[in-house]
C-alpha cells in the first residue's frame, strides 16, 4: 500500500488542484478556438499548448534554476523565457524582422497623412496607463509605474511590442499582458465595429476614397531607411524593434537578397513564433491567473483597445474638417495596429453601407503606422523608465 | 490608497513625452515621405522628359539619315541614267 501511495504521490495527478484543472480547460479552449473556429491559430494554438504544459504538475519545463555553474535544473521554456524574453529579450525583435519583411509600406507612402491616424490611435495606451495608476484609488491593488506602462502598451494592439516591453519593464506580467493583447487582437471583430458605427454617421462611412497612387521602388526602398534613422535618433529605446522591422523591410524591397527576405518572413519567423508563443502560454499558470490583478489587466486592456479605436476614428473626423479631399473616418480605427485584422474590419464596415467603398488599401496605411507608433511609445517608456 | 505625487509627476512626464513624441515623429515622417514622393516624381518626370527628348533626337537623326540615303540613291540613279544616255548616244 505504501509503494502504491509513493507511486501515486510521484504522479502529476496527485499535484492537480481545481485551479490547474480550470487552466487546463482554458488551454484546451484556446486550442479549440484556434483549430475549430480558425481564429488567430498561429497565436492561440501554441499559447494553448503552453498553458497546458505550464499547468501540468511537476514537469519543471518552465523552471529556471541555476544550481551551480555546471549543473542547472532548468526546463526548456524556463530557458527560453529567461534568455529570449527577459535577460536578452531577443525574440520580439526577431519577430519584428519577419514582420518587416512581410510589410508593404506602399499605402503609407502613397498617403502619408495616414501616419497621423497611427499616432492618434496610441491614445488608448495612455488611457490604460492612467487607469492602471489610478486603479489603486478604488481597489486594494497597486501597479507600479513600470507595470502601468506595460498594461498601457496592450492598447498598442501589437503582440511583440507588448511582450518586448513586458520583458524589459515588468517580466512578472509577461504572460498575462501578452495573452490579453493577443486575445483582444483576435477579438477586434467584436470590439471595433460597434464603436465605429457609434462614432461615425452613415454618410461618413460612405465616403469613397480614390485609389492610392502607384509607389515607385525607389520610394519603397528609401522610406524604411529614413524612418529607421529618424525614429532611432529621436527614441533610441525603440531601436530593437524599429531597426529590425525596417531591416526586414529593406531586405524585401531591395530585391537583391531574396533568400534573406524569404528566411526572415518564413523559417525564422516561424521558429521564433513557436518558442515565443508557447513560452508566453507557459506563463499562464494558475498562480498568475487567479488574481484580481489579472482581471483588472483584462478590463484595462479592453479599455485601451476601445480608446485606441475611438482615438483613430475621432482624429480622422477632425482631419476631415481641414482636408479638401475627405478621408473615410473608418480607416482611423485601423491605427491600433492589429495588422491586418483592423484594416480588414474598416473595409468590411465600409462595405456594409456601400459596396462601392473599398477601404482595405487605405486602411493599411494607419495600420502599418500604428505598428510604428506603438513601437515609438514603447521606446519612450523604455528610455524614460529604465 | 490614492496616487503618490512622485508617481503622478512621472506619469504626467511619460504621457506628455509619449504623446508629443509619437505625434511629432509621425508628423516628421509624414513630411519626409511627402517630400520623398515629390522628389521621386519630379525625378521620374525629368527622366521621362529626357527619354522623350532622346527619342525625338534619335527619330530626327534617323529621318535625316533616311533622307540622305534617298538623296544619295537618287543622285546615283541620276548619274547612272546620264551615263546610259551618254552611252546610248
Amino acid at each position: 500500500m505504501s509503494d502504491f501511495s509513493d507511486f501515486y504521490n510521484s504522479t502529476g495527478i496527485a499535484g492537480l488542484d481545481w485551479r490547474a484543472g480550470i487552466m487546463l480547460l482554458l488551454g484546451l479552449g484556446f486550442i479549440f478556438v484556434a483549430v475549430v473556429k480558425g481564429r488567430e491559430p498561429y497565436v492561440l494554438l501554441p499559447i494553448g499548448l503552453g498553458v497546458i504544459i505550464a499547468n501540468l504538475p511537476d514537469t519543471h519545463m518552465t523552471s529556471f534554476v541555476a544550481v551551480d555553474a555546471e549543473n542547472q535544473e532548468s526546463g526548456i521554456f524556463g530557458i527560453v523565457l529567461y534568455y529570449g524574453l527577459t535577460f536578452w529579450d531577443i525574440l520580439p525583435p526577431i519577430i519584428f524582422l519577419g514582420l518587416g519583411s512581410m510589410t508593404d509600406f506602399s499605402p503609407v507612402i502613397a498617403n502619408p497623412k495616414t501616419l497621423l491616424l497611427g499616432a492618434a490611435a496610441q491614445i488608448g495606451i495612455f488611457v490604460a496607463f492612467w487607469g492602471a495608476l489610478l486603479v489603486g484609488s478604488f481597489l486594494d491593488i497597486e501597479f507600479t509605474i513600470h507595470e502601468a506602462a506595460v498594461i498601457g502598451i496592450i492598447g498598442g494592439a501589437d503582440g511583440p511590442t507588448t511582450i518586448f516591453l513586458s520583458g524589459v519593464l515588468a517580466p512578472q506580467l509577461l504572460g498575462v499582458t501578452a495573452v490579453v493583447a493577443y486575445t483582444y487582437m483576435a477579438s477586434v471583430v467584436f470590439i471595433q465595429p460597434p464603436l465605429m458605427k457609434m462614432l461615425t454617421t452613415k454618410s461618413e462611412r460612405e465616403i469613397i476614397m480614390s485609389a492610392p497612387r502607384d509607389v515607385s521602388r525607389t520610394e519603397k526602398l528609401i522610406f524604411p531607411a529614413i524612418a529607421m534613422i529618424t525614429i532611432i535618433l529621436v527614441v533610441p529605446g525603440s531601436a530593437p524593434l524599429v531597426s529590425m522591422f525596417m531591416m526586414g523591410n529593406i531586405f524585401r524591397e531591395s530585391g537583391v537578397v531574396p533568400r534573406l527576405a524569404d528566411t526572415a518572413s518564413n523559417e525564422l519567423l516561424n521558429i521564433t513564433t513557436i518558442f515565443l508563443m508557447v513560452t508566453v502560454g507557459t506563463q499562464l499558470s494558475a498562480d498568475t491567473m487567479f488574481k484580481v490583478d489579472t482581471l483588472v489587466i483584462l478590463a484595462l486592456g479592453l479599455v485601451a483597445f476601445a480608446c485606441g479605436t475611438m482615438g483613430g476614428l475621432i482624429f480622422a473626423k477632425l482631419m476631415n474638417l481641414v482636408l479638401k479631399e475627405k478621408i473615410n473616418p473608418l480607416i482611423g480605427s485601423a491605427g491600433v495596429s492589429a495588422v491586418p485584422m483592423a484594416a480588414r474590419i474598416s473595409h468590411q464596415v465600409g462595405q456594409e453601407g456601400n459596396p462601392r467603398v473599398f477601404l482595405l488599401a487605405h486602411a493599411m496605411g494607419p495600420n502599418v503606422a500604428g505598428v510604428i507608433g506603438s513601437a515609438v511609445v514603447a521606446g519612450i517608456f523604455i528610455s524614460l523608465l529604465q | 490608497m490614492g496616487i503618490d505625487s512622485e508617481v503622478l509627476r512621472e506619469g504626467v512626464r511619460l504621457t506628455v513625452f509619449g504623446i508629443s513624441t509619437a505625434f511629432g515623429l509621425l508628423i516628421l515622417l509624414m513630411v519626409m515621405t511627402w517630400t520623398l514622393g515629390r522628389g521621386v516624381s519630379m525625378q521620374e518626370r525629368r527622366a521621362i522628359r529626357h527619354s522623350e527628348a532622346a527619342a525625338t533626337a534619335i527619330e530626327a537623326a534617323s529621318r535625316e539619315k533616311a533622307l540622305a540615303a534617298v538623296v544619295a540613291v537618287s543622285t546615283l540613279l541620276g548619274s547612272n541614267a546620264d551615263t546610259d544616255m551618254e552611252a546610248a548616244q
